[in-house]
């Protein structure tokens, strides 16, 4: 099974912003999209200011809101597993 | 009943303008930069907020003047940023009055209180004209409807709807303040009952358009800083606030980094106060008075002095764990500069009143302070230890409950009739103040948190303050010594301190 990385920035900058909110609202996603997952926390990708960040297989998505990171994950999980469609 | 608590894009923007303001002051540019601030603000951020751009910049305006520690005062209207700058650093409006409401980002929600919505199946039995006692409730487009100048806000109409059709709406504003000390003005904008108001800050995490907002001290420290020898107290609740759960190292090497001469607990203060407000309770109960409440919370203490004036000489009069440790270092070195770091607003005031303290900032406030430096907490290699004297029931303090176990560990050993009870929100304070009053109470004495779960709930934390909690019982769990009468530091500035302990 392809493992996507999800990497949650964990900087002060992105604390301030609510990358800890972004953690909080993993609990919620499904467990079969959890499984994809191999979530890491990182120092800092290098966007300060437009936090919260997260990269998620590579690529980087600012602005993050606890809403948006699970759209984000489904829709590039939903791609690894093909077959079904995307949003 | 406590909420998880959110960074909502309210509090984004008002983290952003401290943010941006501290990184200004950092940069010695305030007076060359302050008034393009609003426009960079504007271009920050994702999401569109308001109606229009003029009005996010009119808001940001106003942000900034609270940042900068101003007021929201008629004179500063229609001001220049730049041109209010000059006061703004003579920093006039930090004695009182901390929590402000933003008169143009306030949305002046609904005034009604019962609403009628489209559950509504104008049925026959129509219950709720029936059961109104003022015959306000008529049949228009087939849906019940209230007329609001008849309305008695009685809520019998919502009762005995069978469809549960007929809603009630609070003001988030109202709803969060449970000593209702915020109402709606004639223009339907939140205003403030400075006579009520304690300062705890409630309605600035309870308003959903962040229109509640305390001013800032941030540029004054930043000065501080720059020039000066500071010493920064911090609240027991600073565990894991910049995000690195329980371990205290990097938050120890950030204030280092900053410039902090040294950085002391204010659990210091909380073990000082511990032995000193017991040993009042021993003298004081029963001789004097029938019960005696704790006074380290100033939202507590501003309640009673407010609300229930009668019962002022019942309030400790042993100074607060903060007040201890900033007396304690003004005498060990008169020149150097004081900074309490907290989850507080209430303690802006205090400070200020206190003479001892020269600056106090929230966590949200520090972090900013940070950002601004561009400084990244989780880079930091990290050796700095907290002090081993400062006690567990110290450490305790910052949760509801901490005051009162911290004197049971001292007082179990008394034979003196001890009865503690705790009370955490404003509400449950006066619930147990009224009690104590009619003499029903079994209780004698009263430890009062005006924030639910204690200082880790307070409205200036960054991290919510459950996972504040844990961290604090792990670094707790970690604490060698037990209780104040362990600390021998402690005992050694209370002696020195003497009666300067008191209020």
């Amino acid at each position: 099974m392809a493992i996507l990385k999800l990497e949650i920035c964990s900087g002060t900058s992105c604390h301030l912003m609510g990358s800890f909110d972004l953690y909080r609202s993993l609990d919620f996603l499904p467990r079969d999209y959890k499984e994809y997952l191999e979530i890491v926390k990182v120092p800092c990708l290098g966007k300060c200011g437009e936090g919260p960040n997260i990269r998620l297989g590579g690529k980087t998505y600012t602005y993050m809101t606890p809403e948006e990171i699970k759209l984000v994950i489904k829709r590039e999980i939903d791609k690894l597993r093909g077959g079904k469609d995307g949003c | 009943m406590a909420v998880n608590r959110h960074v909502t894009e309210p509090v984004k923007l008002k983290r952003r303008v401290l943010t941006e303001v501290a990184r200004l002051a950092w940069q010695g540019k305030l007076a060359e930069e302050i008034d393009d601030l609003p426009e960079k603000l504007l271009s920050m951020g994702k999401e569109r907020y308001r109606c229009c751009e003029f009005k996010e910049k009119a808001i940001y305006a106003e942000r900034i003047k609270l940042a900068l520690g101003l007021g929201q005062k008629e004179e500063y209207k229609k001001k220049r940023l730049s041109e209010l700058l000059p006061k703004a650093l003579e920093f006039p409006d930090l004695a009182d009055n901390q929590v402000n409401v933003i008169n143009v980002a306030c949305e002046g929600c609904p005034i009604n209180k019962f609403f009628v919505t489209n559950a509504c199946q104008n049925c026959l039995a129509h219950p709720c004209r029936n059961s109104c006692p003022r015959d306000a409730i008529s049949v228009v487009q087939n849906q019940a409807y209230i007329d609001q100048n008849r309305c008695l806000e009685c809520g019998m109409c919502k009762r005995s709807c069978p469809y549960g059709a007929i809603i009630e709406i609070n003001r988030p504003c109202e709803a969060s303040c449970q000593i209702g000390a915020i109402k709606a003005n004639t223009d339907r904008k939140a205003t403030i009952d400075l006579e009520k108001c304690v300062e705890c800050g409630a309605c600035m995490v309870g308003c959903p358009y962040g229109a509640i907002s305390d001013k800032s001290q941030i540029v004054k420290v930043i000065e501080f800083l720059k020039t000066e020898k500071v010493y920064a107290i911090i609240a027991p609740s600073f565990i894991g606030q910049l995000g690195q759960k329980e371990n205290p190292g990097p938050f120890l090497k950030a204030m280092e980094l900053l410039g902090f001469t040294k950085v002391v607990e204010a659990a210091l203060g909380a073990d000082i106060v511990a032995l000193e407000e017991s040993e009042e309770f021993i003298h004081k109960v029963p001789k004097e008075l029938d019960f005696m409440t704790s006074s380290c919370c100033p939202g507590f203490v501003n309640l009673v002095d407010k609300h229930f004036p009668d019962l002022k000489k019942h309030v400790s009069s042993t100074v607060s764990p903060m007040v201890a440790v900033a007396k304690y270092l003004k005498q060990e070195d008169r020149e150097g500069k004081i900074v309490f770091i907290g989850p507080c607003v209430a303690k802006k005031t205090e400070a200020y009143a206190s003479g001892v303290i020269d600056a106090t900032l929230t966590f949200e406030e520090l972090t900013a302070l940070l950002v601004a430096k561009d400084i990244n907490v989780s880079e930091l290699e990290a050796t700095q230890e907290l002090s081993e004297d400062i006690s567990r029931s110290g450490r305790g303090f910052a949760e509801a409950g901490g005051v009162k176990a911290a004197l049971n560990g001292i007082m179990e050993k008394s034979e003196l009739t001890w009865k503690p009870v705790n009370a955490q929100g404003l509400k449950e304070c006066s619930q147990q103040l009224k009690e104590l009053i009619r003499g029903k109470s079994e209780y004698n004495f009263l430890e009062g948190m005006a924030c639910q779960g204690g200082c880790v709930g307070g409205p200036g934390a960054v991290v919510d303050g459950k996972f504040t909690g844990r961290f604090l019982q792990k670094l707790c769990q970690k604490t060698v010594r037990e209780k104040a009468t362990d600390n021998t530091v402690a005992q050694e500035i209370r002696k020195k301190l003497g009666t300067d302990l008191h209020r």
